[in-house]
């Protein structure tokens, strides 16, 4: 790829230096945030395996006391139990910017209370059930957290490799080859002004 | 006229399936399987069955049966003692009913709930069902045996819940003087146990659940054959608990591991091996009448235990451990 628009003068190869240079900067930054999104990354990771192993083990719990309340109590009565939940769980997320990546963040999350509300029967697959969906919004958080640094990650992993493969080489092959021209055109002055150095001298022996 | 019961109960108790052929259906890997064998013994009414609900339909249907045939030969006095005793059921509809009414659901959907206790001698429950919400439900019960829940003024449902219980009770013990005289002191022990049990659970709410105290306190059913609320209030820990009811020590100590499952298995595997030890001595009593309810409910629960477990694809020792089945 190379410039449009460009112009072989002098000060127009300056200002294509100092462009470069600003990109190389650019390009240094990108580098930087590029390392540091991928540390974060490899960090979410690590806790998005642990808490999904966890949210799994909860899930199996939750399923396993449900059947056997389910054997024991009988359909109808475990239906029924669950007339007395008042309100539903209900979250609140703000936003947060981390390192440029806009992320969802929980700020809290709102269970409905089953103490003092609940028969006796179901309060542990209550309390267990409330867990996990504490733990599966959390869960949640952090995948979108994943998802969004892993976006933003491409992006700049696209924005470097274009730095780096097109816009900085591109930049200097404009630059060298006005570098070229200008070389040419000073030579040809200065072969110029010798010719016309060596005419004027012929002329005063004459 | 209390002999010819007995003897019918006698005569009943042999249609009950045997240990093993509940360990055998326990062990089974589909519902379809289930099905077929129950048939032959159940009959029509199971083989229609298509999905876990009409199993439990089907089942509940049949236990309804072998209940409402003994009203059918019972006479006068204890006739009027067995209406008052399946009163039990009529409460647990009635509890049923009022929790969906909260939960505003349609009249179509609670009947698919309730189990038909009009037939052993309870009231018609259609207007309940049929009440618009949970204030005209209460106000009916105005013109029942229930009428004490419409004057309360109550926040928490498990209070109403725990007044139907205790009216049903009181009403039981007060017929007691139906049956007769030697069988009487025997089925108070069974019904003073089923309300040291629902006492105890409800006594370990604010240690286990943090449950406010003085809820606990109202949840609490007097029992004139058992301990009394007032020693209960002052019992703080599960330590005392199990000091005070050392042979509820299985229940008490399922529900310390917050197992509530197996504390309902344990709450039925206790009182089926109390009244089990009096089966010799009570052979031709009317209290053998009470054990052969109690084994219906046992069968009952056991089989819908088994369909749902299976449903649930539950491992067969598990499944096993779910049952309430008297020690080989």
């Amino acid at each position: 790829m190379s410039l449009t628009g460009v112009r072989y003068t002098k000060g127009f190869l300056l200002n294509l230096k100092r462009r470069l240079e600003f990109i190389r900067d650019a390009h240094d930054l990108l580098e930087m945030k590029r390392d540091q999104l991928m540390a974060e990354l490899r960090k979410a990771l690590e806790r998005f395996k642990e808490l999904r192993r966890i949210v799994e083990d909860e899930m199996e719990e939750v399923c396993r006391e449900l059947s056997l309340l389910h054997s024991t109590l009988g359909s109808a009565d475990l239906e029924t139990y669950s007339a007395y939940l008042r309100g539903r769980m209900e979250v609140k997320i703000i936003p947060r910017s981390v390192i440029g990546v806009v992320i969802p963040m929980l700020r809290e999350i709102d269970i409905p209370d089953y103490t003092n509300l609940y028969p006796p029967q179901i309060i542990p697959l209550a309390e267990k059930t409330s867990t996990l969906m504490r733990d599966l919004a959390k869960l949640a958080e952090l995948e979108a957290y994943i998802e969004n640094l892993a976006e933003d990650l491409r992006k700049t992993n696209i924005r470097v490799n274009a730095l780096e493969k097109v816009v900085i080489p591109s930049y200097e092959e404009t630059i060298r080859r006005i570098q070229g021209v200008l070389d040419d055109e000073m030579l040809e002055e200065i072969i110029r002004l010798k010719q016309i150095k060596e005419t004027l001298t012929r002329r005063r022996a004459t | 006229m209390t002999t010819y019961l007995v003897c019918k109960c006698h005569a009943y108790k042999s249609r009950l399936l045997p240990r093993r052929l509940i360990l055998e259906l326990a062990s089974l890997s589909r519902l379809e399987e289930f099905v077929e064998i129950l048939s032959t013994i159940y009959g029509r009414r199971l083989s229609e069955a298509k999905s876990l609900w009409d199993v439990e339909a089907a089942l509940t249907e049949m236990f309804i049966d072998r209940l409402s045939t003994l009203l059918k030969i019972s006479f006068e006095n204890i006739r009027e003692f067995l209406i008052q005793y399946y009163r039990r059921f009529e409460v647990q509809n009635l509890i049923r009913i009022m929790r969906m009414k909260i939960a505003r659901e349609s009249a179509e959907r609670i009947k698919e709930l309730i189990i038909p206790s009009e037939r052993l001698g309870g009231m018609d429950l259609d207007p309940f069902v049929r009440a618009r919400d949970f204030n005209e439900f209460i106000s009916l019960l105005s013109e029942t045996m229930y009428r004490k829940i419409c004057e309360m003024e109550v926040e928490n449902p498990l209070i109403l819940e725990s007044m139907f219980r205790w009216i049903y009770y009181r009403g039981v013990f007060d017929k007691i003087s139906k049956i007769p005289r030697d069988d009487r002191r025997d089925a108070m022990e069974v019904l003073g146990m089923e309300l040291d049990l629902h006492n105890i659970r409800v006594c370990m709410l604010p240690m286990l659940y943090g449950y406010d105290r003085r809820l606990a306190e109202k949840l609490l059913i007097d029992n004139p054959a058992g301990k009394s609320k007032i020693l209960l209030m002052e019992l703080r820990s599960i330590k005392e608990l199990l000091e005070e009811f050392p042979r509820y020590r299985s229940f008490i100590e399922a529900l310390m591991r917050r197992e509530e499952w197996r504390a309902e298995i344990e709450y039925f595997r206790i009182l089926k091996s109390e009244v089990d030890k009096k089966r010799i001595s009570k052979y031709i009593s009317f209290f053998y009448v009470l054990k052969y309810i109690l084994d219906c409910e046992v069968e009952y629960r056991n089989l819908r235990s088994i369909a749902i477990s299976i449903h649930h694809n539950l491992p067969v020792d598990v499944r096993r451990g779910l049952l309430i089945l008297p020690r080989a």
